[in-house]
């Protein structure tokens, strides 16, 4: 099969414009999330706890802090993620097959440990959000829903990318020094 | 490696440079020059059968095997 080499670059170019712009809504996002932890903590804390699915009129700081400090984790995760798929196709676009499958290899431990923060992390926020109710109203909360499994599905792919990325780097030097 | 590329002999023999060569038989100088350095790792039998048809050799005579 012949692959058109520069609509392949084209692709990686266009994609790796893409995640930078997602890189850049996300950083502005964790700011804009920070920014509003300092202007009101009682309200972003109110919607962090109704987002964990245990909504509060009076919430502590210090809840309100953690529950933020929990979404930063995540979105700090979904940063290095998408940061590692912009370096994925940086690499493509310049055929540094073993460059990608690093990268590659990076986003898929990323990904898992996306997937174990996401599971601990709602956790965690259950239990904050729920830290001043009345004995017997308290939770703790283990979820593992639809998310989940498209997070485990995505690290399973960004797993076989990195390994494919391999084999493809070692066709690859092959293809040049055979003569 | 034990196995030794005699392109340049056979080309000395022939008076034919390794540019004329590479341009008959369609792969460039750089190639070339990694396979007669003996730094390829492989040779395409298509390669092979290009440089036997342009020298008027046998695979034998561009390549030795020298045990070590």
């Amino acid at each position: 099969m012949k692959v058109e080499e520069n609509s392949v670059v084209r692709s990686a170019t266009l994609l790796g414009h893409v995640l930078l712009l997602i890189l850049v809504a996300l950083v502005a996002a964790a700011a804009a999330v920070v920014i509003w932890l300092f202007v009101d903590a009682q309200q972003i804390g109110q919607i962090l706890a109704a987002a964990a699915g245990y909504a509060s009129d009076v919430l502590k700081p210090w809840q309100a802090v953690a529950l933020t400090l929990i979404l930063l984790v995540q979105v700090g995760i979904w940063i290095a993620v998408v940061f590692r798929g912009r370096q994925i196709f940086t690499a493509l676009t310049q055929a540094a097959l073993s460059e990608a499958s690093t990268s590659a290899g990076k986003a898929a431990r990323l990904l898992w440990a996306m997937l174990i923060w996401g599971i601990v992390g709602h956790t965690i926020a259950t239990v904050v959000a729920t830290w001043h109710f009345p004995e017997g109203m308290k939770a703790l909360e283990v979820s593992l829903g639809s998310t989940e499994i498209s997070i485990a599905i995505a690290a399973l792919l960004a797993t076989f990318m990195s390994r494919a990325f391999v084999l493809g780097a070692a066709l690859w030097q092959d293809h040049q020094e055979v003569i | 490696m034990p196995i030794v590329v005699r392109l340049d002999v056979a080309l000395a023999q022939r008076k034919m440079t390794s540019k004329e060569l590479a341009a008959k038989i369609g792969i460039s100088e750089q190639n070339l020059s990694v396979l007669r350095s003996g730094r390829a790792r492989g040779v395409r039998f298509n390669t092979l059968d290009a440089i036997c048809q342009e020298l008027d050799c046998q695979p034998g005579d561009l390549l030795e095997y020298v045990s070590q």
